[in-house]
């Protein structure tokens, strides 16, 4: 078994090698994620056929490894590890199946090339439709999928397998981040859909379904769209999860310094284009306020001060104010 | 919307990752599952067009005439892949400029439009601007003798000094200023 070790440092020696090494260290926009798709020493043919479909969808941001590797990833994930540094590869399909889990894909998402959360889907034997048992035209390679999941249990507030099912989903399927998207690319969609919970012991079913695009004009300015299945058509029960750690996570959730400027408080621009600031001054004491000064206005020289004569006496009581009070009766 | 029945909760998009929530519950699929599942699948499609050709700039690309939308930025938050790259350290001397203010000069170009030409000419140089207070390039010029008799002719009819006249002029205002002497 391989052990997982950190690989040893290269110093690139040609452009070539230093452009590879750039391409794979840490950069503020990221490369897609590529998925690396591997499996244990026993499979099923149900998960042949699952991983095959998978693959192809993912085509070209996947790897496919033929072998058979002796992992258990929720006990020891150091080899899944190497392989995600040695292939450049974050997120994983892991198939196994045993007779207490059956056709079990386990999900694993990376971060750093460290394990960062995983998930277990069990594959339905008996519904799943793979990709070429549709017999229609498929989506063009390496376009980008419209997602969409339907169901409340993937908008939960709290943090629950199916949060989780969906951020790795969408981390998977979602491609490449384009800023322009091709009219024509959009030719299909991955829906996932979970029923609604209806007892504590049954875990509700994630179905996903990939669809072909038709779009037909129709009155008024948007086109209606209808679907057609393409396939894979697989249902997946949850099985085992694993969060990822809170330091890690917050590690990975971190957002890189943007070069744009923050918005200032209270600086606004109207319609016009003036630039207007909203300034908030304290409230003004009235009190120590100068008003003019005038002769009659004046207090007389040998009327002392009230205030100063007060402290005076206090600090004779007090018998700590000596210096002041022989000041006074001189 | 277009051809999309009200639902109970809204959907919410991520139009940058093409992603479309639909919150609400999943009608039951005791009876015909795929067709409902279909139907739930097409309404967020549907949805998810209209908010794209809505809401996104449609353009044509330059090269092949084909359409484009514009995508904002992915608003769903997702763990990064790799962590964030630290800064690079500044060099002694970008620490040094820093401090000092020192920005690296801007290099202009070496043509200049003059206005009188309409045209790019050197700064400096061959072919390029005189400085202020050179000598002009006609401060010497040969005089044809015929010709300038001829405009004498012509010229001291008309009274009108040419430059043999001036020359003329000149030497005799020295040769008085000598007499003078």
């Amino acid at each position: 078994m391989l052990q997982s070790q950190p690989l040893r440092q290269i110093k690139p020696k040609n452009a070539r090698t230093k452009r590879f090494l750039e391409n794979k260290a840490p950069q503020v926009h990221e490369n897609p994620r590529t998925t690396l798709f591997l499996k244990y020493t026993s499979t099923s043919e149900v998960l042949n056929l699952v991983m095959t479909d998978l693959h192809a969808l993912k085509r070209p941001l996947a790897i496919k490894f033929n072998k058979k590797n002796d992992i258990h990833p929720f006990e020891d994930p150091s080899s899944l590890e190497f392989f995600s540094e040695k292939n450049d590869a974050s997120v994983m399909v892991f198939a196994s199946h045993s007779k207490k889990r059956p056709h079990c894909l386990t999900m694993v998402r990376m971060f750093d090339w460290k394990v960062l959360d995983m998930l277990e889907l069990l594959v339905d034997p008996e519904t799943l439709r793979t990709l070429s048992q549709f017999k229609n035209d498929k989506a063009r390679v390496g376009l980008k999928p419209l997602i969409s999941f339907s169901g409340s249990a993937f908008d939960s507030p709290t943090e629950n397998a199916y949060t989780l099912a969906k951020s790795m989903l969408l981390d998977m399927f979602k491609g490449p981040d384009v800023d322009k998207v091709d009219v024509e690319g959009l030719q299909y969609i991955i829906n996932f859909s979970v029923e609604e919970e209806e007892n504590e012991e049954v875990k509700p079913m994630i179905h996903m379904r990939c669809y072909l695009l038709r779009t037909k004009k129709a009155g008024g300015s948007l086109p209606k769209v209808e679907v057609e299945e393409m396939g894979p058509r697989i249902d997946f029960r949850v099985g085992r999860t694993k969060d990822a750690d809170v330091d890690m996570l917050k590690e990975a959730m971190r957002k890189p310094k943007t070069t744009e400027a923050k918005t200032k408080k209270n600086i606004e621009t109207d319609i016009i284009g003036d630039k207007i600031g909203r300034i908030h001054t304290g409230k003004q004491d009235l009190s120590q306020l100068q008003t003019r000064k005038m002769k009659g206005l004046k207090r007389s020289r040998d009327v002392p001060d009230d205030e100063d004569a007060f402290a005076g006496a206090d600090e004779l009581v007090n018998g700590s104010g000596d210096k002041k009070a022989r000041i006074d009766e001189a | 919307m277009a051809h999309l029945e009200p639902k109970p909760q809204p959907f919410t998009f991520d139009l940058g990752s093409l992603l479309c929530n639909d919150p609400n519950p999943l009608p039951s699929l005791a009876e015909d599952k795929e067709a409902t599942l279909k139907a739930v699948a097409r309404d967020t499609a549907q949805g998810l067009i209209n908010q794209l050709l809505t809401t996104c700039a449609i353009t044509k690309s330059a090269d092949d005439q084909s359409l484009q939308l514009t995508l904002p930025e992915p608003s769903t938050h997702l763990p990064r892949e790799k962590p964030v790259p630290k800064e690079k350290e500044k060099t002694k001397w970008q620490k040094f400029a820093e401090k000092k203010g020192i920005k690296p000069k801007r290099r202009d170009g070496k043509l200049e439009f003059d206005d009188a030409a309409q045209d790019w000419k050197p700064k400096y140089g061959y072919k390029g601007k005189k400085a202020e207070g050179a000598v002009p390039d006609d401060w010497l010029t040969i005089v044809d003798d015929k010709e300038e008799r001829k405009a004498k002719q012509i010229g001291s009819r008309k009274n009108t000094g040419s430059d043999v006249d001036r020359r003329n002029k000149k030497i005799a205002q020295r040769k008085s200023m000598m007499g003078k002497r």
